[in-house]
């Protein structure tokens, strides 16, 4: 809001695009006695190199210099203007884009005479931006190089292990004694067939002996404070209570497996298990039968849990494999509703399964099997849905599946870390191009935590995680302003004016994010934004009821003006 | 003269508003790329609409609405991200709450809630960009101008009583 | 015992058993009617009941300004009372220091308050009486009706005699901001009369659209009769609709515009269960 701020005012022909329909001579003429224009210029063109180079030796380097381009779109050639002026040292920020061709030219083909009139306006709407923009300071930390990984199961450990041999010293917290996760319940990891707790072990190797981890079994977090690069989280471990400072957290949980119920006659009927049970006896003494029965898809997949637990075939198909190794003279059927086996790896799996003697039938959820037996289990019935026939199938062994439900620790940590959960309970994760991210910045999640999958995904995961944590803290200093996930710099950061402020929190309530807080200052309340978390968006300033909280790029005088020159 | 009648002639005589004034708060992640579609792709859109780019669709205030009705302009447009797909962790279901709040107050006083006109996630192609700006036009000929409530018409009014 | 006699004892009772250190209400001082903090037991004599005054901001100035120890009753009619809520969820006081002593409205006085909830959620004085639907009243009728012509020319024609006192503004409990966006020049044009009626009272009424508590201090202080508290009906009415929310009522409970549609659902903008938003009609 500087009254000194010298605008130049460059309009592009466009080669005709532009100046076939807007007059711009008429626009300059009008601009010449503008008290905010210090000069105004037709150019052919703006967006070739050569253009750029001409444009740029107009723009004085100073402080109060502005610029305003009547040009075509930033996604069309204008970002490609703008980096090229900043690649010469004029600060982007000076800069207003005005969409004369994409915004006016293009679409207002026949109606000249209106498209020059809206054209001005524009103009005006950028110069009052201009005029009207402030700019946030930015805050600058240095990230701690630590990082916490929750939970030491397959995912944890991956993440620990990869962080470990960037040299990051890695905090891993579990609340269990051992470490492993659910793969301690399990003999073999679906898909391969062949063992894995050796690999729960190479890792365990790398992580235990390691210097850089710092290992808490037993433990349980009880506070969190800060915000990315620089989190401190306190926590008892045994009977110790910890304090750590990190940069970083990933939220390696997991899920729980869930119980039946009373669904098919579970604990009604002897021989009706889950499976889970059936990989517990597989640890053991393992399982010889004559007959058994898979059923697919308990508990999930309906009204209460419309979810896919996406790691039952695989584990089932895994499970009912080795009942005929055990015994190849047995009767294997599986009872699904799909077979979720993606991919070509699950893909081969599903036909091993049938190669090996595994009989698939299809059955529909409105017509679920029925379980007949006295105290025992003895048969199945089921309505095939392929062959459209009511199926008789006996079954000494009756396995449900078990899906995978959120932890029932969930909801702590989620408060803790003022995380969001889907409907379904699980972390929800940023769209797209951010899928590990939550919507705390320099908190991440992987594995079963995160939605339901296979160790060798929650590996994967792990290991990708560990890397966009690194990605957060290699560096030397943090900006607030740099820390968004999904572009280089963010819009602007919020900003309180604590005279003005009354305490009401409306803004505290609004914040997607949790940036701002209350702060007690003499026996009333005032508003202050972490920096780090505040994400510009603008929810905070449409709530306030007095304006206290601003964002200063897009304050409200600065809507007012544009609003006044919409149509001027 | 009373102010009624006043009132009503006006009313009467400018039931269409045959070129509509319209404000467009487009969030730069949705609508406004729906727009450059529109734009690159040559459509043809009626010509008094003004865009102001906004980083989500919750940073617009219900004030600022009001005082765009207040100078006179006949129609605002806030285009948004899908309900599910707002960058900001949902900032945008605020937006939404916040602005149908907004609805019963301007139907109340004769405004006309039609005046608000709310898109979320169906702005960001160039033939939906389009089809919202369209549409949103074809409501607001049928309204009379907004300046049939903004002071300075009053004033005329009063200047022509006595 | 009559109501007031009844009030009176409670007030002293309440003084007397160190409940309160000063209790609030009207006292009757040169024949007058006036707010008082009466601090002494004896001096209750003089406590009145009548007329309607709102008390909510009187409170609240009374305990920021006294030191924190202070507890302070209050003779507290059902709008104060959901006044006094919002203001302590907006953080202006601590409920903890107040002491609420709860007056029943008659139903004379809700017909003319055009008042639903006349009574507090605790009642100490007075009955129960059945609230006031504004829409009952002749005149209030025609600023609600279904007509939205009839309602523009009734809200145009009253309006336009506003003069910018900012009574209303200066009388509503929930007001309290410094500065307020009323006397700033980007929001409402100054040194004009009448006041820019869509700028000032529609701002000024979406301001309170989830925290007007209804009490018609606004239009009860309006010098040319303007009835402003029905501008809020409608909103209400939406809150109460959409989210079974009323302003004032539950202390907890944070205006429902504020969260995510997961945690504040509004059935109007609910999304199906699977977040298919293709399917459903956003354009409004």
């Amino acid at each position: 809001m500087e009254d000194n701020k010298q605008t130049r005012c460059f309009l592009c022909e466009c080669y005709g695009e532009i100046s076939d329909v807007v007059d711009l001579e008429s626009i300059r003429k009008g601009l010449e006695h503008h008290p905010r224009i210090v000069s105004c210029e037709k150019v052919k063109s703006l967006c070739l190199e050569e253009n750029i180079d001409e444009l740029a030796k107009r723009i004085p380097l100073s402080p109060e210099s502005r610029v305003l381009l009547g040009a075509c779109s930033f996604l069309a050639r204008g970002d490609a203007i703008i980096t090229g002026l900043q690649k010469r040292g004029i600060d982007p920020k000076h800069i207003e884009l005005v969409d004369l061709r994409e915004g006016c030219a293009w679409i207002h083909r026949d109606d000249p005479a209106s498209a020059t009139k809206k054209a001005g306006d524009l103009i005006n709407m950028g110069i009052a931006a201009l005029v009207q923009r402030n700019y946030s300071e930015d805050l600058t930390i240095e990230p701690k190089q630590e990082v916490l990984v929750i939970g030491a199961g397959p995912a944890g450990i991956s993440a620990a292990a990869s962080l470990v041999k960037l040299g990051i010293t890695v905090h891993l917290l579990d609340r269990a004694k051992t470490p492993g996760g659910l793969l301690n319940l399990i003999k073999k990891i679906a898909p391969e067939t062949d063992g894995t707790p050796q690999h729960v072990e190479a890792f365990l190797y790398t992580v235990g002996n390691s210097p850089l981890v710092r290992y808490y079994p037993g433990s349980r977090i009880s506070a969190v404070r800060g915000s990315a690069g620089d989190f401190t989280v306190e926590f008892t471990s045994g009977s110790d209570v910890k304090s750590i400072n990190v940069g970083a957290v990933i939220i390696a949980t997991g899920a729980r497996v869930n119980l039946p119920g009373s669904l098919y006659r579970y604990k009604e009927l002897k021989g009706v298990i889950t499976g889970i049970e059936l990989e517990r006896s597989f640890k053991g003494p393992g399982m010889k039968v004559t007959s058994a029965v898979f059923i697919q898809c308990v508990g999930v997949r309906d009204a209460d849990r419309p979810y896919c637990s996406a790691i039952c075939c695989p584990v089932s198909l895994k499970q009912a494999i080795q009942l005929l190794e055990e015994n190849p003279d047995a009767e294997v059927t599986i009872l699904h509703r799909d077979i979720m086996c993606p991919g070509s790896v699950l893909e081969d799996y599903y036909r091993k399964a049938m190669e090996a003697g595994v009989r698939f039938v299809r059955y529909d959820q409105d017509t679920p099997p029925g379980i007949l037996g006295a105290e025992q289990v003895e048969e199945i019935r089921v309505y095939d849905v392929i062959t459209g026939r009511e199926r008789r199938i006996d079954a000494e062994l009756v396995v449900l599946s078990s899906p995978l439900i959120p932890h029932d620790d969930a909801a702590r940590v989620a408060e803790l870390f003022d995380l969001n959960r889907d409907i379904h309970g699980f972390y929800e994760v940023r769209s797209l191009m951010h899928p590990l991210e939550t919507t705390k910045d320099g908190v991440l999640v992987c594995g079963s935590a995160r939605w339901p999958v296979l160790a060798r995904t929650a590996i994967l995961q792990g290991e990708a995680a560990a890397m966009k944590a690194f990605a957060l803290l290699n560096t030397d200093q943090l900006t607030a302003t740099q820390i968004s996930q999904f572009k280089e710099r963010k819009f602007s950061l919020a900003l309180v004016d604590r005279q003005a402020c009354t305490g009401c929190g409306n803004c505290v309530a609004i914040c997607p994010y949790d940036a701002c807080s209350l702060e007690a200052d003499q026996g009333a309340y005032k508003s202050t934004v972490s920096q780090m978390r505040c994400t510009g968006c603008g929810s905070c300033v449409s709530v306030c009821p007095n304006g206290s909280i601003q964002l200063p790029e897009q304050n409200a005088l600065l809507i007012g003006e544009m609003l006044k020159a919409a149509f001027s | 003269m009373t102010q009624e009648i006043l009132l009503s002639d006006h009313a009467e005589s400018t039931r269409h508003n045959a070129a509509p004034k319209v404000v467009v708060f487009a969030c730069k992640w949705c609508a406004l790329i729906g727009a450059d579609a529109a734009g690159k792709n040559k459509v043809q859109l009626p010509v008094n609409f003004r865009v102001i780019p906004v980083e989500c669709a919750s940073r617009v205030e219900a004030d600022a609405v009001i005082r765009a009705f207040s100078s006179g302009i006949d129609g605002v447009a806030v285009m948004g991200c899908h309900l599910g797909g707002c960058r900001y962790n949902n900032a945008n279901h605020r937006a939404a709450k916040r602005l149908e709040l907004l609805r019963p107050l301007l139907d109340t006083v004769g405004i006309d809630s039609r005046r608000l006109f709310t898109s979320f996630g169906t702005a960001h192609e160039h033939h939906q960009f389009a089809d919202v700006i369209g549409e949103f036009y074809r409501r607001l000929q049928d309204l009379p101008p907004v300046q049939a409530w903004s002071r300075s018409n009053m004033n005329d009014y009063r200047r022509g009583d006595t | 015992m009559s109501l007031v006699e009844d009030a009176r004892l409670k007030a002293k009772n309440a003084l007397e058993e160190g409940l309160v250190d000063g209790v609030l209400a009207l006292a009757r001082v040169e024949d007058e009617p006036y707010p008082y903090v009466f601090e002494v037991a004896a001096e209750t004599g003089m406590l009145e009941l009548e007329p309607k005054w709102l008390l909510a901001k009187l409170a609240m100035n009374i305990l920021r300004s006294s030191p924190q120890d202070y507890r302070l009753g209050i003779i507290c009619r059902g709008c104060d009372e959901r006044a006094l809520n919002e203001l302590s969820k907006r953080n202006q006081f601590d409920p903890a220091r107040l002491h609420v002593i709860g007056l029943a409205c008659s139903a004379e006085q809700a017909r003319i308050c055009l008042c639903t909830k006349p009574y507090p959620a605790s009642i100490a004085l007075g009955e129960k009486s059945e609230g006031f639907d504004p829409r009952e009243d002749e005149r209030a009728r025609m600023f609600l009706s279904d007509d939205p012509g009839t309602r523009m020319q009734h809200w145009a024609a009253e309006l336009s005699r506003c003069i910018k006192c900012y009574g209303c503004r200066n009388s509503c409990p929930i007001c309290v901001c410094e500065p307020c966006k009323l006397e700033d020049d980007l929001w409402v044009r100054r040194g004009e009369i009448p006041a820019d009626m869509v700028s000032y009272h529609l701002i000024r009424a979406f301001h309170l659209s989830d925290t007007c508590v209804a009490c018609g201090g606004c239009t009860d202080a309006c010098p040319v009769n303007i009835p402003l508290m029905l501008l809020q009906v409608a909103m209400r009415e939406t809150l109460a609709n959409n989210y079974g929310y009323e302003a004032g009522t539950d202390l907890e409970r944070l205006s429902p515009v504020l969260s995510d549609l997961t945690i504040e659902p509004c059935p109007p903008l609910m999304e199906p269960g699977w977040l298919d938003s293709l399917k459903v009609n956003h354009e409004t």
